[in-house]
């Protein structure tokens, strides 16, 4: 029988997006500043993710953030611990041994099919470190949501606001430090009629929606969005999100993320840094590009 | 009190539920892990499956549309922790809480967690519990409890046999207390890796995690056991670099582990 597979949807059906739907303070070029910078002093290794599928296609953003926070430290004099090792061992870690613990790890609670960010409720038993097996206590959320997205009223917005406040407090007083995550403009679909004006309209909406969110509870923004925007600036030809629902983010992509927010969290030049996770047809030209859009954008954004 | 050692015989346990009967799903959700998510999600492949099957397009649609969506499979992952973090169940199983349309028909329950070295009875004890009790709750709200038989990994090279017999037995028992539809997921990976050893089912660097024609096989054995339908035929294979010949191998063997774990 013939395929009607259309990966498109169902999550990728966001439909068009009316001009008037957007608070007209995000749509200014001016964009809002952000007034959290940096993490500070703080060198993250436990990290709890409240996000979506955009964090976990192409096997999760959690692994890769370790994976590549690894493979970095192993080029840092005196390090002695993991490694990632695309092909073969990887001991010490013994995945049998349920005492172990990493030392950097992401703990995960995902959701599916455009849930609001609210879904997760209260937060204070994940961000506490009780979920850890070896109890480390959790360093970093970082909260990614595209709800909003789509649902652009005020009413919408002033929701979540609350919600995200609320988290980042529960947070804090477990002395997590809370970071949120700035989604992206998607990009045509695959196939897709119209003349999609309303794109560059999104990058000044999200740029703008999440830094205000970030700015109102001092949490820190990982500009994913800059960097999506300033790549399709740069190299329109080569596509970081997936055509068939212009969206998600394929595994260049997903390597542009990782880096975003490698070097948010850490401010270590990711440039010469080498991960590519198991995807060999990533040439280290297209990694130094991804690598260099990273860092440029986090630079100009936080500026 | 459960006796673990019971779960390493190699005669197996045989199930009680052997399918949903005359239902017919279309509204799911699923409580998992990473082997589910991995690949960008089996919840998203299945659904993919039934349309293709059923010779349906979904259409691009309106974000605020697509609770109408006849089928669809919510999804709630998490990782390392165990299945009884998702603690009461009751709001996920109602149709408000996912913002659907038409209520939740089947749950699938996956978890990893019991296939530890070190697991002790007390921890078996502990899921049966909590499994027992989420079918019960699923009952309650009218919704089919289902749960994945997981696999053995790979171990120096060599496929750990004695963990099949162990995961069989185990999540057969799980279901047989519970009244659940297991999905034998577990005896495809076994079936097909007897059949076809040089072709991997799991990704190299953690041989645990399912590549891409693991997660096919997932999906496409999932889809047997809840519909009991051979998807020997079906031509969905996402976007991937997968042949024709890998794709027949993948859905017979889904279909032959339902038909050998049933009967």
């Amino acid at each position: 029988m013939p395929s009607t597979f259309n990966p498109a949807l169902p999550k990728g059906g966001t439909g068009a997006v009316k001009k008037d739907t957007i608070p007209i303070k995000y749509t200014t070029k001016d964009f809002i500043k952000p007034k959290r910078k940096t993490l500070d002093d703080m060198h993250p290794k436990q990290v709890a993710y409240f996000a979506t599928s955009h964090i976990y296609y192409n096997n999760s953003i959690h692994n890769h953030l370790k994976w590549l926070t690894y493979t970095w430290l192993n080029t840092t004099e005196g390090f002695k611990g993991r490694q990632w090792v695309k092909h073969g061992d990887r001991k010490p870690f013994n995945p049998h041994d349920e005492s172990y613990m990493e030392e950097y790890y992401g703990r995960v609670w995902f959701w599916g099919n455009s849930q609001p960010i609210m879904w997760h409720g209260d937060l204070t038993e994940r961000v506490s470190g009780k979920f850890g097996p070896a109890d480390w206590p959790v360093d970093v959320a970082l909260f990614q949501c595209n709800y909003l997205y789509n649902n652009r009223s005020i009413l919408h917005i002033n929701e979540h606001k609350e919600y995200y406040m609320n988290a980042f407090e529960q947070c804090r007083q477990n002395n997590v430090e809370p970071t949120v995550f700035m989604h992206a403009e998607r990009i045509k679909r695959k196939n897709e009629i119209g003349d999609h004006e309303h794109l560059g309209r999104d990058y000044a909406y999200m740029r703008n929606l999440w830094t205000d969110i970030a700015n109102l509870g001092d949490a820190l923004v990982i500009p994913w969005g800059v960097s999506v925007h300033n790549w399709y600036e740069k190299y329109p030809e080569i596509g970081i999100l997936n055509p068939w629902c212009g969206n998600h983010p394929n595994n260049l992509g997903t390597i542009l993320m990782n880096y975003t927010i490698f070097y948010t969290y850490y401010r270590v030049d990711p440039r010469g840094i080498d991960y590519t996770y198991i995807w060999d047809d990533i040439d280290k030209d297209t990694l130094l590009k991804l690598q260099t859009i990273a860092k440029e954008s986090v630079d100009e954004y936080f500026a | 009190m459960t006796d673990i050692q019971k779960y390493f015989n190699n005669s197996f346990i045989q199930p009680k539920i052997k399918q949903l009967g005359n239902k017919h799903p279309k509204q799911f959700v699923f409580f998992a892990n990473s082997h589910i998510y991995y690949n960008n999600s089996v919840h998203n492949h299945l659904n993919f499956v039934i349309y293709s099957w059923l010779g349906k397009k979904i259409k691009y649609i309106k974000d605020e549309d697509k609770k109408n969506l006849e089928y669809f499979i919510n999804s709630a992952f998490y990782n390392r922790q165990p299945i009884t973090v998702f603690g009461d169940i009751t709001d996920r199983l109602k149709k408000e809480f996912w913002n659907r349309v038409s209520p939740i028909e089947v749950a699938m329950f996956q978890c990893t967690y019991l296939y530890h070295s070190t697991i002790r009875n007390s921890q078996i004890q502990e899921h049966i519990e909590y499994y027992t009790k989420a079918f019960n709750t699923c009952r309650d709200n009218n919704v089919v409890p289902t749960v994945m038989m997981p696999t053995e990994k790979l171990v120096d090279g060599k496929w750990v046999e004695k963990d099949y017999y162990y995961l069989r037995n185990l999540f057969t028992d799980i279901g047989n207390k519970g009244d659940a539809l297991v999905i034998p997921v577990g005896v495809a990976y076994h079936n097909f890796r007897k059949k076809y050893p040089d072709t991997p089912l799991l990704n190299d660097w953690d041989n645990n995690h399912p590549n891409q024609l693991g997660t096919l096989l997932t999906t496409y054995t999932i889809f047997s056991a809840y519909y009991n339908v051979d998807p020997t035929g079906i031509d969905y294979r996402y976007n991937w670099d997968i042949s024709d010949e890998q794709l027949n191998a993948i859905q017979t063997e889904a279909y032959n582990a339902c038909t050998e774990y049933y009967t």
